[in-house]
């Protein structure tokens, strides 16, 4: 997901008047944790909308819950009801806005509690958004199609030449490319020159989610087969991380690019890709839990510092190079679904399979 | 705590056996109930259910040392969806094309984590048209591994052959399968508990589940085509040479091995030993006690290029005795 520009701490309500931190607890020194109730319904997608300062959740019975970024306790709100299950989302261009693709084959946007339509694709599920805001660009794939849309929602670009469905999707730092991955590799597409046919990145087997570092230098995939897979742009040299436990759910780059982490150990895993890349260089780990293992990870929006989520609920935030961790929410004995941090590293947000909610508040900096 | 996993019943058949007719009898039969439907094409005949799922049949091969092992990319994806929605399924239906491989789909049930978490694989109901089935299986492949795979297999259409016919078929399908059980129908008319429910792939079931376990051996020469071959020994299993032995065995031949199901008397052990395995994918647990039940071990291997004297020759060597 990209950073959204124009973001203001100030809207989230941290620095507001009165005291928005009635439902929170400390958890350690450094993090106060408010958290919402089980609702019983598995939430889908987890993001942050930054114009209006609320984490936007979408659940498997079609709603879409609203929560203030406040530590008060309150339950989401239920701002829309779709009629498909959401399966993907990504703030819109600018933050402002949520992109929601459905299994009922429709691109919907969420602009405060109103839902339009931008597309629909007659029946594949559109399972993949990307969105740059810098070129105003927003991105979705069904099957096998990957469509580009611009600002007012015209197609810019299309492809449909893909080995299998579209299982992740990235755009390039600068957005004059996207990548889309599949069965057997990655294919990067030119957004500036629709001749031009896509760079392959090869490597056998089925690759279920792509990031692309923010520097530029590298592609990194999830494999079905519990490894990582990573490409040097400049060469297209391939390098494979594995020897993960578990199948590996979501991967993230820190704002430099230099460490890519990754779910899918009982640790979170960070890999060093300065100089040549990660070969030969064992992961840093921090964050060891009695009986979990790591399902999702979401970087820090600035610093080597990276959010953890257990498939037992326990939420870790970690300092990479110090290979430390401290914890931001116990266990609730429910899998961490998802993760998303405030643009400006302040704020984190989680959820798990029972529908709950936790907003977690960072005190002082994770890294001195 | 634990929850109580979402049965899943795969349905496969040649083109026109009566697959969406056993569908359709089964929705409209267990009325009330909540079924969610996968299906790989919409055929002619509409199927009576609120919740279908277009799949697109997506094989991927993995990386994990076993040339044999694939799994559906679609389905992982669907279920793992399905599995999210707040809606309480009595269970899930997945009907193939005639054409398809079962072992991607039932693999999938054993090697994808999220999968594997929230649902479990019931049984593999393959329908078999009566008239067509002779003519068609040495042509096409898939027929026979689809019958290979089954744990129930319906005869069907079986008034439109004569007995001579229908034997020949029954004895055909014996040779393929000796594990399944086989019910002759028409229309696909079967009572629904026959075909639902079954926890074929549940290892505290494989006894009450295997009527070809118990028969006596055939004779088979080595076959290229698919042959199942069962084989029984009253002596005690030495664990650790049985090991040693289906492990090779399997790694080295998984391929050809389409199914194996075992219930084995270890040596020294109060309970049975139970196992199953879909190519290289093995699964296994204790059993039942064996209390004052007569002692003994059995084996069933499905699966082509076995050699059914050197099979024996190996599994009587796991014995204590041996």
């Amino acid at each position: 997901m990209m950073a959204a520009a124009g973001f203001d701490p100030a809207a989230l309500g941290l620095a507001g008047t009165g005291n928005p931190d009635v439902g929170a607890r400390i958890i350690s020194p450094s993090v106060k944790l408010s958290e919402s109730p089980a609702v019983g319904v598995h939430p889908t997608f987890t993001v942050i909308e930054p114009a209006e300062a609320r984490a936007v959740i979408g659940y498997g019975d079609g709603t879409i819950r609203a929560l203030g970024l406040v530590l008060d306790g309150a339950q989401p709100s239920v701002v829309a009801q779709v009629s498909a299950t959401p399966i993907a989302a990504a703030a819109d261009i600018g933050g402002a806005g949520v992109l929601i693709g459905t299994d009922g084959g429709e691109l919907l946007r969420l602009g405060g509690s109103a839902v339009t339509r931008l597309a629909e694709t007659g029946g594949p599920w559109v399972g993949e958004i990307a969105v740059h805001s810098g070129k105003g660009l927003r991105a979705f794939a069904a099957a096998k199609t990957l469509t580009v849309l611009d600002a007012e929602g015209a197609v810019v670009f299309s492809a449909s030449d893909h080995p299998s469905t579209v299982a992740g999707l990235t755009f390039s730092p600068d957005g004059t490319r996207i990548a889309a991955a599949h069965y057997d590799g990655v294919s990067v597409w030119s957004l500036t020159d629709a001749k031009q046919k896509p760079v392959r990145l090869d490597w056998h087997g089925s690759h279920t989610a792509v990031a692309w570092s923010p520097n530029g230098q590298f592609i990194v995939t999830a494999m079905q087969d519990k490894e990582m897979h990573c490409w040097r742009w400049k060469d297209r040299t391939g390098m494979r991380m594995s020897g993960y436990p578990s199948k590996i759910r979501a991967v993230t780059w820190t704002a430099d690019g230099q460490y890519v982490a990754a779910s899918g150990a009982d640790t979170v895993t960070s890999w060093d890709c300065s100089g040549k890349g990660p070969s030969g260089k064992p992961p840093l780990e921090f964050g060891y839990v009695y009986d979990g293992v790591v399902r999702q990870v979401a970087a820090h929006p600035a610093d080597h510092v990276v959010a953890g989520g257990y498939s037992d609920g326990t939420v870790l935030i970690g300092a990479i190079e110090q290979e430390t961790a401290m914890i931001a929410r116990p266990a609730s004995g429910h899998a961490v679904t998802g993760l998303a941090w405030t643009a400006d590293g302040a704020t984190l947000v989680a959820t798990d399979e029972s529908g709950a909610v936790a907003v977690m508040r960072i005190l002082e900096p994770v890294v001195s | 705590m634990q929850q109580a996993k979402v049965p899943v019943t795969l349905i496969t058949g040649y083109l026109g056996a009566g697959k969406t007719t056993l569908l359709n009898r089964i929705l409209t039969e267990q009325h009330g109930k909540k079924y969610a439907v996968i299906v790989n094409e919409f055929g002619e005949e509409g199927i009576d259910n609120d919740l279908v799922v277009d799949a697109d049949e997506e094989i991927f091969e993995m990386n994990n040392g076993c040339i044999c092992c694939t799994v559906r990319g679609d389905l992982i994806r669907i279920i793992s969806t399905l599995m999210k929605r707040a809606d309480d399924f009595d269970g899930m239906i997945i009907e193939t094309t005639g054409l398809a491989d079962p072992a991607p789909v039932v693999q999938t049930f054993f090697v994808d984590e999220d999968v594997q978490a929230k649902v479990a694989l019931d049984a593999v109901v393959t329908v078999v048209d009566a008239c067509h089935f002779l003519d068609a299986v040495d042509e096409e492949h898939e027929l026979a591994e689809q019958v290979a795979f089954a744990d129930i297999i319906l005869l069907n259409k079986t008034d439109l052959v004569d007995g001579d016919k229908l034997n020949a078929v029954k004895a055909k399908i014996s040779s393929l399968n000796r594990m399944a059980k086989v019910i002759e129908t028409v229309k696909s008319q079967v009572p629904i508990a026959d075909v639902l429910d079954r926890g074929a792939f549940d290892l505290s079931r494989v006894l009450e589940f295997e009527p070809g376990l118990l028969d006596e051996e055939d004779d088979h020469e080595h076959d290229e085509n698919i042959i199942s071959i069962s084989l029984k020994t009253d002596n005690p299993i030495e664990p650790e040479k049985f090991s040693n032995w289906i492990r090779g065995f399997i790694t080295e031949r998984g391929v050809d091995v389409l199914r194996t199901k075992g219930i084995l008397n270890l040596s020294g052990q109060e309970n049975r030993y139970v196992f199953q395995g879909v190519h290289m994918v093995m699964d296994s647990a204790w059993g039942a006690p064996w209390g004052g039940d007569a002692r003994s071990s059995r084996l069933v291997f499905i699966g082509r290029n076995l050699d059914e004297a050197e099979l024996r020759s190996a599994f009587d060597g796991c014995t204590v005795a041996a």
